[in-house]
């Protein structure tokens, strides 16, 4: 394990404390921040011209570990690590092919070099060409590529390189896999901040003139979508207030103050009005990878009730919340138990937590999240366009590396 | 089914080495085969709870794997297994829980209904895996999964990568007819016609997820996946 430069450990450990406590609240702010620190990591570590790419990601790795066992909740702080570890394999990828391309043209333009080494080094071209660009097939199943091949093709690479000086090529090779991979977390942030707007850029697409939209609780990205389509669509929302935070009063206030017709209902009234509705929107605490979601309490139910009544369930969420992990048992691993007094006030049920059985006879249970199966959602929003949960595994494999799904 | 590939390694001029070759390919799908039963025992252990109930139907080496892992960590399931008739392999599964020290209940293929309601899952293995993410299984498998649907069960598939085929089954007989034959075990008279498949195929909309050594999969992950292997 590569451990980071000092100044970087600092700033990892104060991360951890932050998120230990609860200090960083929040995926746009937590993703942002994994990001920022990421970054800082990456650009401070000092890598050798042999393997750059191999340590970049071990240090990532080890700090990734770290950072996600600070709050295994908040999934977006795994969903960043992953996304960095893929912008290190691809830059990575993209530059061996760049140099296999340069090797080749040098080939091609040493002709005063002897016979023996231009041949040589086509053959070490060529089953470094295999190693690199081979993927797992049938066809190839039982054919094993020796291992003294690959060996020789490192070995010479690096004689190769020696014979002809270009010691410094390969700092420059350092350097250039450094630099291309920060400009990929650079444009990972911005695709972090952006993602309001390129969600809230959609909702003409899906909300027409004098439709009643349904969501619940306040959802940042909601607001933005409902706002946008205000500017030019008339149309009615209606808010349930998302008990025990009742977050979705203050959303109603809102969206008055925009001059949209909103009328707030409890959580229990949504079976009965959700027949005049024509969408129900809510926002996504993550996405996993079989296109479920995880979203605030009581959108199950919600669910349930669109899916009765035939009506698209549509959730808006960032890249940033999309999991590679399928949910093994989401209610009780992903869940957040907050604190009871959500609900009721401890004074008013001291009396009945002496049961003399050892445990209370009056339990409280305040889970933060529902999982909601991906049959029950229509469509998920995001900022790349709008996709069934059925599409939702090739947006994983376009933006993750399938061997950083289980970090160890 | 046969896993047929093509080799151009056989053009040897001395039949012992050819032979030679023959074998050491043979071993080294051997090797694969466990290999990739290791990552899906490992992929697969992760959803089973404690307190859990799988139900299976018949014999599958993957499906075993994957229960002798769970075991061993240490989880707390029991296990119902289908009879499995024509071929009756769900008594070898019975033999195997109870060297594992797994609960078991054995039941007929027509219970599966009957004991849906108190479990929590159905695990099967695949003969093969086709290209619309639906499954070739032994036969009765079609059924369990459409009551586990109906009941909102989950119903996980243990496959390898090198069972994916590039079929596109529209019916129950577009599959090649099965080696082995249905036997009553008493005599019919001879004007009874007796349906002697012995593989069902399961489509997609039954299943939730595939366990396989290249990874989870969705159903509507295998075509991309099966593109990727016949590249």
């Amino acid at each position: 394990m590569v451990a980071p430069t000092l100044d970087a450990q600092a700033a990892v450990n104060d991360f951890i404390y932050k998120l230990k406590r609860r200090q960083v609240e929040g995926s746009l702010v937590t993703a942002r921040l994994t990001a920022v620190l990421l970054r800082q990591v990456i650009s401070q570590q000092r890598l050798a011209s042999s393997a750059p790419a191999a340590t970049l990601i071990e240090t990532v790795k080890s700090v990734g570990l770290r950072i996600i066992a600070a709050n295994p909740i908040e999934l977006t702080v795994g969903n960043v690590v992953r996304r960095v570890l893929h912008i290190i394999r691809e830059e990575e990828a993209s530059l061996e092919l760049k140099s296999l391309a340069d090797v080749n043209n040098t080939i091609l333009s040493d002709d005063e070099e002897s016979e023996d080494a231009s041949s040589f080094s086509a053959a070490v071209v060529a089953a470094a060409n295999r190693n690199v660009l081979r993927a797992p097939s049938l066809h190839n199943l039982l054919e094993s590529l020796p291992s003294s091949v690959t060996a020789t093709c490192n070995a010479s690479s690096g004689g190769e390189s020696e014979c002809k000086s270009k010691s410094g090529e390969k700092n420059s090779k350092v350097w250039r896999l450094k630099h291309s991979v920060i400009e990929g977390i650079n444009e990972l942030l911005q695709e972090i901040d952006s993602y309001h707007a390129q969600v809230a850029e959609q909702a003409l697409q899906h909300i027409h003139h004098n439709e009643v939209i349904m969501t619940c609780g306040r959802s940042h990205a909601v607001l933005q979508f409902l706002l946008e389509a205000k500017k030019k669509r008339t149309f009615e929302v209606f808010v349930a207030e998302g008990a025990p935070r009742y977050q979705g009063q203050t959303l109603a206030k809102e969206l008055a103050d925009a001059n949209l017709q909103t009328t707030l209902i409890a959580d229990a009234a949504v079976f009965a009005l959700i027949s005049r509705v024509n969408m129900v929107v809510v926002g996504a605490h993550a996405v996993m990878a079989d296109g479920g979601v995880m979203v605030p309490v009581g959108l199950h139910m919600i669910a349930l009730a669109a899916r009765r009544h035939t009506i698209p369930f549509v959730v808006l969420a960032g890249l940033h919340k999309l999991c590679p992990q399928y949910p093994q048992n989401p209610y009780i691993f992903m869940n957040d138990m907050k604190s009871p007094s959500d609900i009721i006030d401890f004074s008013d049920i001291s009396d009945c937590l002496d049961g003399g059985i050892g445990s209370p006879s009056l339990q409280t249970v305040n889970p933060t999240f529902d999982f909601v199966p991906p049959d029950l959602v229509s469509l998920l929003i995001t900022d790349i366009g709008g996709h069934t949960p059925s599409y939702v595994y090739r947006i994983v494999a376009e933006y993750y590396s399938a061997e950083d799904f289980v970090l160890r | 089914m046969c896993y047929v590939t093509r080799t151009s390694a056989l053009e040897y001029e001395d039949i012992e080495v050819g032979k030679a070759r023959l074998i050491e390919r043979g071993e080294q799908i051997g090797d694969i085969s466990l290999k990739a039963r290791k990552t899906i025992a490992m992929l697969g252990q992760d959803f089973i709870r404690d307190g859990s109930t799988i139900l299976t139907h018949g014999f599958s080496r993957v499906v075993l794997s994957i229960l002798k892992l769970a075991a061993a960590n240490k989880k707390h399931f029991s296990v119902v297994c289908t009879e499995g008739r024509p071929d009756s392999t769900g008594l070898q599964m019975a033999k195997e829980m109870v060297a594992i020290g797994v609960p078991i209940t054995l039941i007929i293929d027509s219970a599966v209904a009957y004991t849906m309601e108190s479990v929590d899952m159905l695990l099967v293995g695949a003969d093969g895996v086709v290209e619309s993410g639906g499954i070739i299984n032994m036969i009765g498998t079609y059924q369990a999964a459409m009551v586990a649907r109906s009941m909102n069960k989950p119903v996980y598939v243990a496959a390898e990568s090198y069972k994916f085929a590039r079929m596109y089954p529209l019916d129950q007989k577009a599959m090649f007819p099965s080696s082995r034959q249905v036997d009553f075990h008493y005599p019919l008279p001879s004007a009874v016609q007796v349906e002697f498949s012995s593989r069902d195929y399961t489509p997609p909309q039954y299943l939730t997820l595939l366990f396989t050594d290249l990874g989870v999969f969705t159903p509507s992950a295998v075509s991309d996946e099966l593109i990727q292997l016949y590249l």
